[in-house]
């Protein structure tokens, strides 16, 4: 496993403070040390007994679960659909307490979250609460320091009324009125970074600074997320890229500039998540040429590949692995597909814009730029995030708390048209939002550092909002015997990569073997199968896919054609309800390439589908006593998408 | 709702609800005012902005003049609305003010700072949610349903004599259960972590266990499990300058919520409220109504 030094040095500094905690906690210790000897006969329940009674020398057993990619009351767009919740309740709600919605709702999440990044949108802001709160200039103004005075006393009601009296009278301090690179716009960020510094909480809970670029090209989705593994002393050196010139631009080459620029000046480091390729027709993953018309050259895909080592796979606004077009003789692709346009609808999608949008597409694409250009810029693992813009990372299908806030839960809400443009043709009705996703990510603890190296690292999976298990190791020497391990991360990390990791130099005559393990969530639904997946570039420099059945639950057999029977499907949609009783918990093999050829290269990641469950319409439909609009989709197959292993040839 | 997106909607809505606290706190002075309509070069900046976002370029002249041709015809029309007083009986307007005003409320308690004698104060009367967690070190077989179909529950219970029997001389108690993604042994989880790992019928059905025994089965959404407990670490008791932060947190948000439900009361005491019971035919109105 690679760790990074400074890692390493972290890993030792908690151990000590740990140390100390329980040197410090008299009383603790005495009940831990005078058990018998005969405990360390137990402790050998995974191999040798450690010596300290505090420490597991495994490899960690589940994921970190979070949300990268979650806006508060601070981006203008949720302001404006009327989000009051800011980053402070984000977190206080993402760690597991209950808070009170937007819309007057109270609300707790079944499990807290492992981590959260609120990632607000740059451009405006703080604009909203700036404008109408003043909080950073009050205290300069004379009229300030008043308001702050009644304040003091218990009278805020009063200093309220005189605030609003000044806006109707246009006599407000000139100081709070947003402009880009303005003082406000920098408080904003400073109150962005002084909220996750006060709630993250090492080994608890972590809250990631970030912050989302919001380019929009022609109503094309171009947005990445921006990940820091910063804590606040360097991410405040630095406000963040915006997209409105002349101090921004939509370009995601001058983001990747804006990032190098930030790591040089602070010693820092960044990375960027793409999202919703699905509504940027076509200019997401370019082949040849940028939206701008510049080819894609070398100089393109070395900062690309160095720049964005994730991909936001899958969130409310539709699940972009694989599209039924690209991939017809995938009978699991059609899943939550958002492609009748843009991002703001103004134009429709064609049918060849679809290459440039999909995951899978843009995987095996990139295995032909390396060829041609020397690096893979679509060599990203995969995540999944909410993108919610409530302030609420709330995507568990009988727990959803919408996208925006008039999609917070009513009667209404999913009879409501999110998007109508007449002109394009597109209708997005408010039922086809989703009830998705989370990132899971193979830390090694919950700081922002070690996620982050993580992340960097590729060891992580999206899942659609449910958070089951997945391991996937690639390597020569798989057998069936590491099947039958308590713990696959052991022959896992031993002989072979983790998924994001990479294979080469293969042995004569060997093809690559996986291992590849899922545990379904502890409260959530049983697995129907897993898939590997495997892209690769033939002989002829054509890119082909597969789609293999693996592990499945049940005694199903694959007909003739190779294809695995459906696991067919408990749900009571009028009852909001299932039972687990088709499927299987957990599902564990070793996959060997049977058409490997080691001269091409290659792929390969997992997809886990689980037994089919209501959809967060089927709970409102119930809940509410609403009948569904024709065409409503009330079921759904939650999954888990890994990232990606290569195998690139040699030389 | 695409026109939700539109960075000059964003800014008409906050301009145009500008207007509206201009008009219902000046009264009839707008009248007299409202046959003038400035359009500043502030303005006439922040349309171009906005232009700029929208289409990546800055507008024409055409475009430009188009921008403020079409913001003197939406002001028009906005202030003769107001006149006709179309302002009065929309949801959107009223929601959208409403939430203003409690936008402004929740910034500005924020603002005021705790004392130590709140915080202590608070800190004590709230004590037990800053004691950290039992933790708990526990070995835990599991019995695979799915494996075993019917026999599950007997086969646990054949382990758990195997387990009790073997006391000191086992090796390695996991051996005896099936193949498992979940570790053995664990070591000092509190309630919380074992509930990401097992689920929450299992961690407070662990929390009842006696330590040292062993006992089960006890089920999760994966199967059974047998379960010796070797310790239930209990931590010292909260101690307020370490969790400092953590009240203020709290203190501030609970006080937030407080001050805003207060503020709201005071407005709302000086007003006398009348609520009429529709009567049988405003229901059948209502309902054969537009109901979007």
């Amino acid at each position: 496993m690679k760790m990074e030094k400074t890692m390493k040095t972290e890993t030792y500094c908690f151990a000590l403070s740990l140390l100390g905690t329980a040197l410090l906690a008299g009383p603790a210790l005495a009940q831990v040390f005078p058990e018998k000897a005969d405990e360390q006969k137990l402790d050998k329940a995974l191999g040798k007994a450690p010596y300290s009674p505090y420490a597991e020398r495994t490899y960690p057993t589940r994921p970190l679960f979070g949300d990268t990619h979650l806006h508060t009351g601070m981006s203008m767009d949720a302001g404006v659909w009327g989000a009051t919740l800011k980053p402070r309740d984000a977190y206080r709600f993402a760690r597991g307490e209950q808070v009170t919605s937007s819309t007057g709702q109270p609300v707790k999440l079944a499990r807290p979250l492992d981590f959260l990044v609120v990632a607000d949108h740059s451009d405006n802001m703080g604009f909203a609460t700036d404008l109408l709160a003043g909080k950073a200039a009050l205290l300069a103004h004379p009229k300030g320091r008043e308001w702050h005075d009644l304040i003091q006393q218990g009278k805020g009601g009063e200093a309220a009324l005189d605030m609003i009296g000044l806006f109707s009278q246009g006599k407000f301090p000139e100081a709070l009125m947003y402009a880009p690179g303005t003082r406000p716009y920098r408080d904003a960020w400073q109150e962005t970074i002084d909220a996750a510094e006060e709630f993250n909480e090492p080994g608890r809970f972590t809250a990631v600074i970030g912050y989302e670029w919001t380019s929009l090209v022609k109503g094309g989705n171009m947005h990445r997320n921006v990940i820091y593994r910063d804590n606040g002393d360097r991410a405040t050196q630095m406000v963040p890229f915006t997209q409105s010139a002349p101090l921004g631009s939509n370009n995601p080459v001058d983001l990747w500039k804006w990032m190098d620029e930030y790591e040089a000046k602070t010693g820092g480091s960044v990375l960027a998540i793409p999202h919703n390729g699905n509504l940027s027709n076509g200019i997401m993953f370019p082949v040849e040429r940028a939206y701008t018309g510049k080819e894609v050259d070398k100089s393109y895909v070395e900062q690309r590949a160095k720049r964005e080592r994730l991909y936001e796979v899958t969130q409310t606004k539709g699940t972009a692995e694989a599209h039924p077009f690209l991939s017809p003789n995938d009978e699991f692709a059609d899943f939550e597909i958002w492609d009748k346009g843009n991002l703001d609808a103004s134009q429709a999608k064609k049918k060849e814009m679809l290459e440039y949008e999909y995951a899978r597409s843009a995987l095996k694409n990139g295995l032909k730029l390396e060829e041609t250009l020397g690096t893979n810029p679509y060599k990203f693992g995969m995540i999944g995030s909410t993108d919610a813009h409530t302030g609420l990372a709330a995507v568990e299908e009988e727990n959803f708390f919408g996208k925006t806030v008039p999609q917070e839960p009513s009667p209404e809400r999913m009879k409501g048209t999110f998007m109508n443009n007449e002109k394009s043709g597109v209708t997005i009705m408010d039922w086809e939002v989703g009830s998705s996703g989370y990132a899971a990510v193979w830390a090694d603890e919950n700081t922002r550092a070690a996620i982050w190296d993580a992340m960097y690292r590729r060891e992580t999976y999206a899942t659609t909002g449910t958070r089951m298990i997945v391991r996937f190791f690639g390597g020569w020497d798989f057998d069936e015997a590491d099947t039958r391990t308590r713990n696959p991360a052991v022959p896992g990390y031993r002989k072979g990569v983790p998924m994001g990791g990479d294979l080469s130099n293969a042995p004569e005559g060997k093809a690559p073997s996986f291992l590849v393990a899922a545990l379904k969530d502890p409260i959530g639904a049983n697995l129907d199968r897993v898939q590997i997946i495997k892209g690769w570039m033939d002989s002829k420099g054509k890119l082909q896919e597969r789609v293999y059945d693996v592990a499945w639950g049940g005694d199903r057999k694959p007909g003739a054609d190779g294809k695995l029977p459906p696991v067919g499907s408990t749900v009571d949609a009028q009852d909001a309800s299932w039972t687990n009783t088709i499927g299987a918990p957990e599902l564990i093999t070793v996959w060997t390439d049977p058409d490997f050829d080691p001269k091409l290269r290659a792929l390969y990641y997992v997809r886990v589908i689980e037994i089919p469950t209501p959809r967060w319409t089927a709970y409102d439909a119930k809940r509410f006593g609403v009948e569904p609009l024709p065409g409503t989709r009330m079921t759904i197959t939650e999954r888990a998408y890994t990232s990606p292993i290569w195998y690139t040839p040699k030389g | 709702m695409k026109f939700l997106r539109e960075p000059l909607l964003h800014f008409l809505l906050i301009g145009g609800a500008f207007f509206l606290l201009y008009a219902a706190f000046s009264g009839p002075k707008t009248e007299g005012a409202g046959k003038t309509i400035v359009v500043s070069a502030a303005e006439i900046e922040w349309m171009q902005a906005s232009w700029q976002k929208r289409w990546g370029r800055p507008p024409t002249a055409e475009e430009r003049d188009g921008l403020i041709q079409q913001y003197i015809r939406e002001t028009v029309l906005y202030r003769e609305a107001l006149v006709l007083g179309l302002d009065k009986d929309d949801q959107v307007i009223r929601r959208r003010l409403g939430q203003k005003m409690e936008f402004i409320v929740k910034d500005l308690v924020a603002l005021a700072p705790p004392t130590d004698e709140d915080l202590l104060a608070y800190f004590e009367a709230h004590r037990d949610r800053y004691q950290d967690p039992v933790r708990y070190t526990f070995t835990q077989v599991f019995v695979d349903p799915d494996k075993r179909g019917d026999a599950t529950l007997d086969d646990a219970e054949a382990i758990k004599a195997k387990l009790i029997a073997e006391g000191d001389a086992i090796d390695d108690p996991g051996a005896l259960g099936d193949g498992f993604m979940l570790a053995t042994y664990y070591a000092e989880k509190d309630q919380l972590e074992i509930q990401k790992l097992f689920g929450s019928g299992f961690a407070e059905s662990l929390a009842t266990l006696t330590p040292g025994q062993w006992h089960g089965p006890v089920l999760s959404g994966y199967g059974a499990h047998l379960v010796y407990v070797r310790h239930a670490t209990a931590a010292p008791p909260p101690v307020f300058d370490e969790v400092r932060g953590q009240v203020e947190q709290e203190w501030t948000a609970e006080k937030g919520e407080e001050l805003k439900e207060q503020f709201y009361a005071n407005l709302r005491e000086q007003y006398k409220i009348v609520i009429e019971q529709p009567t049988e035919s405003d229901k059948v109105a209502a309902l054969a109504g537009p109901s979007g």
